[in-house]
């Protein structure tokens, strides 16, 4: 399994995303684990328990179901109405403290990768984001986006944490005309990263796919902590905004919209 | 302006709330004339809809006249007398185009929900909870209507507001029950449900070329209705049972098609085990839906006929009887109505007098009248199909 491990070395991760998905999956399963079966096993007997009440009739029947029906919700919920070793098997205490930190591991992801189908050809959406000074259109952490060359620009985030918000030069690395454009940071910034856009045909005429990949080399809590947003956010609200401002021309929203406060003059209860 | 605002399982209130404001180009403000209750509204009003907050405002089937305009729209102008269908389309996306609105990729400004729970995220819609959106909805003088070029219909001449109001909702999902089952000349239709959506289920199976339509429920009222208005053979499931009725009137057959225009509060009165055992298994969690409706049509339906379901389901259901339907080669076909797509045909079928909705408003009252209004439709009293507000007075 490749390693998870991105903090502190200053290098660029290396894993692949088959790999960390991989171990993402492994995380999961490995917290449940051995608790689970006592809960299937709870689910199960539920069932059987609650087919046969439907199967019969009358109050006897109706019972039956109602006990299939509490042990199923035991199961499901995992609750413990026998005391704590009854449906989970009894975990040590090296094991519970093994999955949060399994799991923290997993919560930092260096490699973030958003992808949406937008109904338009992709010159469209190329030259939307070709454009960097759209960016904090579809990017609300950001500020402005200042285009200082053909291939540098500084991006200002807004305030998060309290005084200024934090700041980078890029550097365009390749454009590749309705294809491809990546970039990087350069210099010194507290979120150091490089990113790529994808555009690629869509089957069956269906427009074009987007494909948005963030590499930080700063765990996902740091970039979450400084602007905001979780790099897995940022890709998918960008690329969500991206798809309804060349497909429509604005944004979705309820801002502003009424809705009541519980008072007022005709307040009157139904029941 | 005055709204009617859900505050919790139970508790509506008429309060004063700020008036709707254009926010995007594309927008209109509407100055509400009537507005509908739906039978998918009482599932808010019993709580069943997670992502309710107290203050939305609900109601999502109405008409009106257009007051302002964005910039950005192109087609309808101030003075505009015009029904919006009750999900909300953005008329670019890929799904808009294909006539399937209620999937629109665009309109929901509150995805999370949605993909979270059902791995993508459909449409928004007026006054239906932030799984769906969260936008206000028209149980109020005023309301914004987005992208109206693409949801708001002129009403024709000659077409009064008491028939045009039911194709902004009950009429394209009966409609479309009964189109997307792919009805055939010949066909025998079983529609459970006989409220708004059932009777136009009912009726548009006629027009689609059904030969004999049953329609299933069990308040007298609504069966009358079901028989008088729109000419169906009725079967009341307290009394019979549906199954044996069913396979009597097709000669062992089943029907070719059936329609559930209940959705997620069904109940059982047939069967009380089932019934309890459903209603047990959602009060504490572990189906959010009671699916008697469809175990009963997976049973009923003859061997390789359609399931057509426009009743709204929300999470999980239980005891979905799988082999059955897997064994009989049933089609299944789903989902929120898509009435972009037939409103302009259900005009025509309005303005030659193939179809008249306006019937099921069996009720006209103010918007002060809301709270005991709905407790109203939601008893089914006094014959009760619709209550239709008039905010306006």
């Amino acid at each position: 399994m490749a390693s998870n491990s991105l903090t502190g070395d200053g290098r660029w991760p290396r894993t692949d995303s088959l790999g960390s998905g991989l171990s993402r999956i492994g995380d999961r399963l490995g917290s449940g684990g051995a608790a689970t079966g006592g809960r299937w096993l709870a689910m199960m007997g539920g069932t059987a328990l609650g087919v046969m009440g439907l199967r019969r009739s009358g109050w006897g029947g109706a019972m039956l179901a109602l006990g299939g029906a509490g042990l199923f919700a035991v199961g499901a919920l995992g609750l413990r109405p026998f005391g704590e070793r009854s449906l989970h098997a009894a975990p040590t205490s090296a094991s519970w403290r093994s999955v949060p930190s399994s799991r923290r591991r997993s919560l930092t992801p260096e490699r973030t990768q958003a992808v949406v189908t937008i109904a338009s050809d992709p010159g469209a959406v190329f030259r939307f984001w070709r454009n960097f000074a759209n960016l904090p259109k579809l990017m609300p952490q950001l500020e402005r986006v200042d285009v200082l060359s053909a291939t540098e620009s500084r991006w200002i985030a807004k305030p998060f944490s309290g005084g200024e918000g934090p700041s980078w030069r890029c550097v365009l690395d390749r454009v590749d005309e309705d294809r491809l454009l990546t970039w990087h940071t350069v210099g010194e910034t507290a979120l150091p990263h490089r990113a790529s856009l994808m555009l690629s045909p869509a089957p069956g005429d269906r427009g074009t796919e987007v494909r948005l990949t963030l590499v930080y080399r700063v765990p996902a809590t740091e970039v979450a902590a400084l602007l905001g947003v979780t790099p897995e956010g940022q890709a998918e609200e960008a690329l969500r905004r991206l798809k309804q401002r060349v497909e429509t021309g604005e944004l979705s929203t309820i801002d502003r919209q009424p809705r009541g406060n519980g008072s007022g003059t005709f307040r009157e209860a139904t029941e | 302006m005055k709204a009617l605002c859900w505050n919790g399982t139970n508790d509506l209130r008429v309060e004063r709330v700020p008036d709707p404001v254009l926010v995007n180009p594309h927008d209109v403000i509407v100055k509400v004339a009537l507005s509908s209750v739906c039978g998918s509204d009482l599932h808010l009003i019993d709580g069943y809809v997670p992502t309710m907050r107290p203050g939305d405002i609900i109601g999502h089937e109405f008409l009106g006249e257009i007051v302002e305009k964005g910039p950005e729209v192109r087609y309808l102008n101030r003075g505009d007398r015009v029904i919006t269908v009750s999900i909300i389309g953005c008329g670019h996306c890929g799904h808009c185009q294909h006539g399937e609105s209620s999937l629109c990729d665009n309109s929901n400004p509150n995805p999370d929900y949605a993909r979270t729970a059902y791995g993508h995220c459909g449409a928004g819609i007026f006054g239906y909870s932030h799984a769906f959106g969260g936008y206000a909805g028209s149980h109020a003088e005023y309301i914004r209507v987005p992208y109206a070029d693409f949801n708001a219909f002129r009403v024709p001449e000659g077409v009064s507001d008491e028939k045009a109001v039911f194709v902004s909702d009950a009429v394209p999902t009966g409609y479309m029950a009964a189109d997307m089952a792919g009805i055939k000349p010949g066909d025998v239709v079983a529609v459970w449900g006989c409220g708004g959506v059932g009777q136009m289920a009912i009726r548009s199976a006629y027009l689609l070329g059904a030969e004999r339509v049953i329609g299933i429920d069990r308040f007298p009222d609504r069966l009358r209705s079901a028989q008088m208005k729109v000419g169906a053979e009725t079967l009341d499931y307290s009394r019979v049972d549906v199954f044996d009725a069913l396979q009597a009137m097709t000669g062992g057959r089943g029907p070719d098609v059936c329609i559930d225009a209940v959705g997620m509060e069904a109940d059982s009165a047939s069967n009380a085990v089932e019934d309890l055992y459903d209603r047990a298994k959602q009060a504490v969690g572990l189906q959010t839906d009671r699916p008697a409706v469809l175990r009963q049509m997976i049973e009923s339906c003859r061997k390789g006929g359609t399931l057509s379901i426009v009743g709204v389901y929300g999470g999980v259901i239980d005891k979905f009887p799988m082999g059955a339907a897997m064994n009989k080669a049933l089609t299944f076909r789903m989902g929120q109505q898509n009435g972009q797509r037939y409103a302009e045909r259900l005009f025509e079928h309005i303005r030659n007098g193939d179809l008249d909705p306006s019937y099921l408003m069996t009720h006209r009252l103010p918007l002060d009248d809301g709270p005991q209004a709905y407790r109203m439709f939601k008893e089914k009293a006094d014959d009760c199909l619709r209550v239709v507000f008039a905010p306006q007075g």
